[in-house]
């Protein structure tokens, strides 16, 4: 869906103006940038590698470049999911985002291990538990946020939105019907958040302190 | 249920929890700096007691005070403090509500130094250590 992607770009585009004038703003804009180089890697991975592997491989599971390229894949699809658990950590209770790099680099390296057995059904439960996994991490941030007396702004909004909209994907959407045969019901759902997350960034942008306001120093 | 319903569902059911959730943030956010605010007022009220000589905690006493301007206080605004020993509860009196609204009366009073008619307006001032 390259509207989506457009919509993304632009999305990212205002982020990082915000970013420039709060400070605060960066890991938002940092997500949304791993998140829209993600998207634009796997959408020629997908069209000229893997649906060709796919005609010439048949039921058959990849092998040699194919395949690495399918981890790939793979490895740039999770990146959504630890994304969301690693700005939760950073924006909710201002820890390092390392732990969460490490562990999706440990889900990829099971991914790979575990081919041929983790492909198709198995591989779409193996998603699942990825998904579940960060949310809870997220989810935890979060809750620890909550009960803390630290201000409340619209980075933390934009992460709770990213929450409840993937929520929405795992309990309703996508995931549900079949993240393989449905993925178009998760378009739907992150296309409403980032026409969110485009109204919010505007909001930002709007409130942000311009550089010519600022005090002298 | 059709494919079309189905989308529709779930772009009502994204939108739904998307407002919902914005909404509730932005009104949590608006609590937690009102919040914020009251901590900082009333910081500013005991800063500008002590400065009196007055400890309210110390006392047992709560002093009703007026904070002029009324409502928010900008930030770095000064903060005038009048505390009127006519207004102090006393037993038997009406006045259940330590920090009492004095609605209506005068609000301008002035911390110490500042006018000779501090001494006459603040006597708690004078005999507290």
């Amino acid at each position: 869906m390259s509207w989506l992607l457009a919509l993304s770009t632009i999305v990212t585009i205002l982020a990082w103006m915000v970013a420039r004038r709060r400070p605060d703003h960066r890991p938002i804009a940092l997500f949304l940038t791993v998140a829209l180089a993600a998207d634009l890697a796997r959408w020629p991975l997908r069209l000229f590698v893997l649906l060709p592997a796919h005609d010439r491989f048949g039921s058959a599971s990849f092998s040699g470049w194919w395949r690495v390229a399918g981890h790939l894949e793979s490895a740039l699809f999770l990146t959504w999911s630890a994304g969301i658990a690693a700005v939760a950590q950073v924006v909710f209770v201002r820890r390092r985002f390392w732990p969460v790099v490490a562990a999706w680099a440990i889900f990829v390296a099971l991914l790979a291990i575990g081919y041929p057995t983790i492909r198709g059904a198995v591989l779409a439960r193996f998603y699942l538990g990825a998904e579940l996994v960060a949310l809870a991490v997220a989810i935890g941030a979060l809750v620890q946020w909550f009960w803390t007396e630290e201000p409340s702004g619209i980075q933390h909004t934009i992460v709770m939105l990213l929450i409840g909209v993937d929520l929405v994907v795992v309990i309703a959407g996508a995931w549900r019907h079949g993240i393989f045969a449905s993925w178009n019901l998760a378009q739907i759902s992150y296309s409403v958040l980032y026409f969110l997350l485009l109204a919010l960034n505007g909001l930002a942008l709007w409130l942000a302190p311009t550089s010519s306001s600022r005090s002298p120093r | 249920m059709a494919s079309t319903d189905i989308e529709l569902s779930i772009a009502a059911l994204t939108a739904f929890v998307s407002v919902t959730i914005t909404l509730l943030t932005l009104l949590h956010a608006e609590v937690r700096a009102q919040g914020r605010k009251r901590e900082e007022r009333d910081r500013m009220i005991l800063d500008a007691l002590t400065r009196l000589g007055i400890d309210p905690r110390k006392e047992g006493t709560l002093y009703p005070v007026e904070v002029h301007p009324r409502g928010e206080l900008p930030a770095g605004a000064p903060v005038r403090i009048a505390v009127d020993s006519e207004l102090l509860p006393s037993e038997g009196s009406a006045r259940s509500d330590p920090w009492g609204n004095l609605d209506g009366e005068d609000t301008s009073g002035m911390l110490p130094g500042e006018d000779e008619r501090d001494e006459e307006a603040h006597p708690r001032a004078k005999t507290s250590p």
